[in-house]
């Protein structure tokens, strides 16, 4: 008993070690990809954090030998699903909230690009910057987004005629 | 990516914004009994077990040869041998429990509170606050405090609610006690720095050390026609 239960507290400091990693690699690949869909910088903040605790919550479930960030960004969109859903539901308006976190002058920049990205649908959004600017496989971010590589593929088409006629 | 192309351009400046996301420091955790359980529970199991083989191999040394000291331990590690620490423990626990607290409230000026985090949720920020007695006497605070969100006006950006008959919970000299602060819904703009206070009653007041002299973490706004809201979990050691 004795053994089962060292094994057990030996494998708890595995899954904090490979959990403090991942958030270390990937903190950056999951504020980046909500703040693709949201297009708000103080959700994507709290989306990100969110989707962590979801990943310390299963972190005894998840195969920390296969890339976990797929996992991340799954859990991030369907956070973010149901925070529109709630959103919706209550319909209590938005406003686009100012981050503690973020620079004055870098929220000046931001608004602007916030606003040229507003034009687009979360999925569009989120398929041209993970194509164009993460280096993803059409295949890797219609995995993400929980679509065809054909429908992410018109929607980054979509998204760039929408950008280049606004 | 073709600087001359409109999106490509959106792009770029997207990314450069992007990249200046400051990531908190810390990965969060969840606290409290749906986080602690699983790690409690194996530290807690580790030392239960741990206990017990100390106890069997002492009893069992007992029971099975007594004046053996050589093979005190493993041979003698029956069931009735592990049924006996008990009495033992609790006579220990009855021999060292402390007089019951003829003590009186906790002076603020003798407690020290800090920031030790901000963690991010959805809509809302939690601050893990420490607290450390440095009186020389034992003393007695409330276990949930009036909590307060501030800033370095002074200026109280949220007020929770006081907590109706919350127990008193006994403070001794470098007993080291912390809690979980929730806030949401902050909708003015706070002069760094933003830290919390504890409204402990009678005009005891305790404000923590903020986590940075130029931190200003507050909540989203939510809701710009509704009150802020915060608050905490009882202390504890």
């Amino acid at each position: 008993m004795n053994e089962d239960v060292t094994t057990q507290v030996a494998t708890a400091d595995m899954t904090d070690f490979a959990y403090e990693r991942a958030y270390d690699r990937h903190w950056s690949d999951v504020f980046r990809f909500a703040l693709a869909w949201t297009n708000e910088w103080s959700a994507a903040e709290d989306l990100a954090q969110e989707a962590f605790l979801r990943l310390w919550d299963n972190r005894r479930r998840v195969d920390w030998d296969r890339p976990v960030l797929p996992w991340l960004l799954v859990a991030t969109r369907r956070l973010a699903t149901d925070r529109f859903r709630k959103l919706r539901r209550r319909l209590v308006a938005m406003p686009s909230a100012a981050s503690a976190t973020i620079d004055p002058a870098v929220h000046d920049r931001w608004l602007d690009v916030s606003a040229a990205l507003a034009y687009l649908s979360p999925l569009e959004r989120t398929a041209l910057v993970m194509t164009a600017l993460e280096g993803a496989t059409y295949d890797e971010a219609a995995a993400a987004l929980d679509t065809t590589a054909g429908a992410l593929r018109a929607a980054v088409s979509r998204a760039r005629t929408k950008l280049e006629t606004a | 990516m073709d600087p001359n192309r409109k999106t490509d351009r959106i792009l770029d400046e997207w990314d450069a914004v992007a990249r200046m996301a400051r990531r908190p420091v810390r990965a969060p955790r969840r606290r409290g009994l749906a986080g602690l359980g699983s790690t409690l529970g194996l530290v807690g199991a580790a030392l239960v077990a741990a206990a017990l083989v100390v106890a069997v191999g002492w009893l069992g040394g007992r029971i099975a040869s007594p004046g053996d000291v050589g093979s005190r331990g493993s041979e003698s590690a029956s069931p009735s041998a592990v049924q006996t620490p008990t009495p033992v423990a609790s006579a220990v626990a009855a021999a060292s429990s402390p007089p019951a607290p003829t003590t009186g409230p906790c002076d603020p000026a003798n407690l020290a509170a800090r920031i030790t985090a901000w963690e991010g949720a959805a809509g809302s920020r939690i601050a893990d606050v420490s607290l450390t007695s440095t009186g020389e006497t034992p003393c007695l605070m409330p276990e949930t405090p009036r909590p307060q969100l501030v800033d370095g006006r002074g200026a109280v950006l949220a007020q929770g609610k006081i907590t109706a008959g919350s127990p008193m919970i006994e403070v001794a000299t470098g007993d080291v006690l912390t809690t979980l602060v929730e806030v949401s819904n902050v909708c003015v703009q706070p002069v760094p720095p933003v830290t919390v206070a504890f409204d402990m009653g009678g005009e005891r007041r305790l404000v923590a050390q903020p986590y940075g002299p130029t931190d200003a973490t507050v909540p989203p706004c939510n809701g710009p026609g509704r009150p802020a809201e915060i608050q905490m979990h009882p202390w504890s050691r």
